[in-house]
């Protein structure tokens, strides 16, 4: 893969993590780095979702030692969990 | 009975399961035979990947043997509720060498897991929660207290959930380890799940033991567990339903009065018809759930929630019209119907009240509303931040 295709990837990524935080938040915007959980901007259901979506939507799958908070707290830590298991940087 | 289909069944029962369960109902206790009858029959690993010596089932498999089960005796269910949400803990979060190690002896019933998150000031609120996890020596200490811990009294291992210094999350601890196990009042529903109150004083656990990362296992593995718990109940749930409305239906086949069988007056049928489409459309709701969840669905949290509560509500309105339909007969301490009742009762209660689940399910969807919508309404957030405050 290209750079230039590892960035549009990337942001893909991003993007598509985005719309589906939003989706579960209700809300129209949110920064990349709000704290999700620990701000309680999403309920325990909703991190729930977030581990499932992730697997579903990129095809991976989520072990113990990835159940960090950071890697779920914000956008850019879920974007860095599933770019780092798909050997995107 | 319901118009819900018989699914082709992946399992089979005791042959003397209703009579063992009577047995139990009256001694307030499911006794170790029935817990290795059940074990024998695979029961107690019926999700567990085959692999590991479980029955390979998916969700939606499964759920047909909570529904058959509880209409036996909704106590032997609720072991195998609390069993299996042990079991997907471990084999979900737990690490590489505790899956090898626990899985094949839970499935096969050779050990006993409990669940063990309620506390006396903690249920549906996680953040509550006052257990103690605290690292020393390179090992957990528990400290604290948990309630109502169902067929805590026979449990070899139980999923502890308490808070340390990197957050909440939970290790499975061996009985006879440090932790005291006395058992609690006897309960009208459920009355045989052998609840245990269970005290931890710097209990010792290996961090091999710990199931889900710290701030993650609370609320995430308890979150988890519950949902498939509340799969679980949702099934059982529909199990006492339909044989609350086996009983309303035979009585009212047999029994005459005024020259004619109960079951030809229309108020009588009336009850059965609103009992058995209640029942019906509950099963639907279950097994659409369990897919939902084995597929993985960001959905399938709320699925199971939905679930629970309509199947909760279809246990408590077929279990009061049975009573009806039944009479002073069906009112009796050892009727059956007396023990479905109950059950049901149960049922709005345990695994996410019934209100916590409304909550829930309606706030979702407005939040749906609001996604087509967003800028509908600002008092709807306001109540949301609340609302965020609590997990459930």
């Amino acid at each position: 893969m290209t750079d230039i295709q590892q960035t549009a990837t990337y942001n893909q990524v991003r993007t598509r993590i985005r719309e589906h935080v939003l989706a579960l938040v209700g809300l129209p915007d949110i920064a990349d780095d709000q704290p999700l959980i620990t701000d309680h901007v999403m309920d325990s259901i909703a991190a729930v979702q977030m581990v499932a979506f992730v697997e579903g939507a990129f095809g991976l799958q989520v072990e113990d030692e990835d159940l960090e908070l950071r890697h779920f707290d914000t956008i850019d830590g879920l974007v860095g969990l599933v770019t780092g298991k798909l050997g995107l940087r | 009975m319901t118009g819900a289909s018989r699914d082709r069944s992946h399992h089979r029962l005791p042959d003397d399961l209703p009579a063992a369960a009577d047995t139990w109902e009256r001694a307030g206790a499911v006794d170790r035979a029935g817990v290795r009858a059940v074990a024998a029959h695979g029961l107690l690993g019926l999700t567990v990947p085959a692999g590991y010596g479980g029955g390979g089932l998916s969700l939606r498999e499964s759920v047909e043997a909570h529904r058959e089960v509880a209409g036996h005796s909704p106590s032997l269910q609720s072991l195998l509720v609390v069993h299996g949400m042990v079991c997907h803990a471990v084999r979900r979060w737990g690490r590489p060498e505790l899956r090898e190690d626990l899985l094949p002896r839970l499935a096969r019933g050779e050990l006993l897991g409990a669940f063990a998150l309620t506390e006396q000031e903690a249920g549906s609120d996680l953040r509550a929660l006052r257990t103690r996890l605290r690292e020393q020596d390179g090992q957990f200490l528990v400290t604290g207290r948990k309630r109502w811990v169902s067929f805590g009294q026979l449990a070899d291992v139980l999923l502890v959930f308490g808070v340390g210094a990197g957050g909440g999350t939970s290790v499975l601890v061996p009985v006879g380890a440090g932790a005291r196990v006395r058992p609690e009042q006897v309960t009208t529903g459920l009355r045989a799940s052998r609840l245990a109150d269970v005290v931890f004083h710097d209990t010792p656990v290996p961090p091999s033991a710990m199931v889900g990362r710290p701030g993650f296992g609370v609320p995430h593995v308890a979150t988890d567990c519950l949902t498939v718990g509340r799969l679980f109940v949702a099934a059982a749930a529909v199990g006492v339903a339909e044989a609350a409305i086996g009983l309303a239906a035979a009585h009212a086949a047999a029994r005459v009065v005024g020259g004619k069988p109960l079951g030809c007056r229309q108020l009588v049928r009336a009850l059965l018809a609103e009992a058995s489409v209640a029942a019906e459309a509950a099963w639907h709701t279950v097994c659409s759930a369990a897919d939902t969840l084995d597929r993985a669905e960001p959905a399938a949290a709320l699925a199971a929630s939905r679930a629970k509560f309509g199947a909760a509500q279809a246990a408590s309105l077929a279990t009061a019209h049975a009573s009806r339909v039944l009479g002073a007969g069906g009112l009796t301490e050892e009727h059956r119907l007396t023990r479905l009742d109950q059950a049901a009762r149960t049922y709005q209660v345990i695994e996410g009240p019934t209100e916590v689940l409304k909550d829930l399910i309606g706030a979702a969807v407005v939040n749906q509303a609001r996604g087509a919508a967003p800028h509908a309404d600002g008092a709807v957030r306001a109540q949301e931040e609340d609302d965020r405050a609590r997990t459930a």
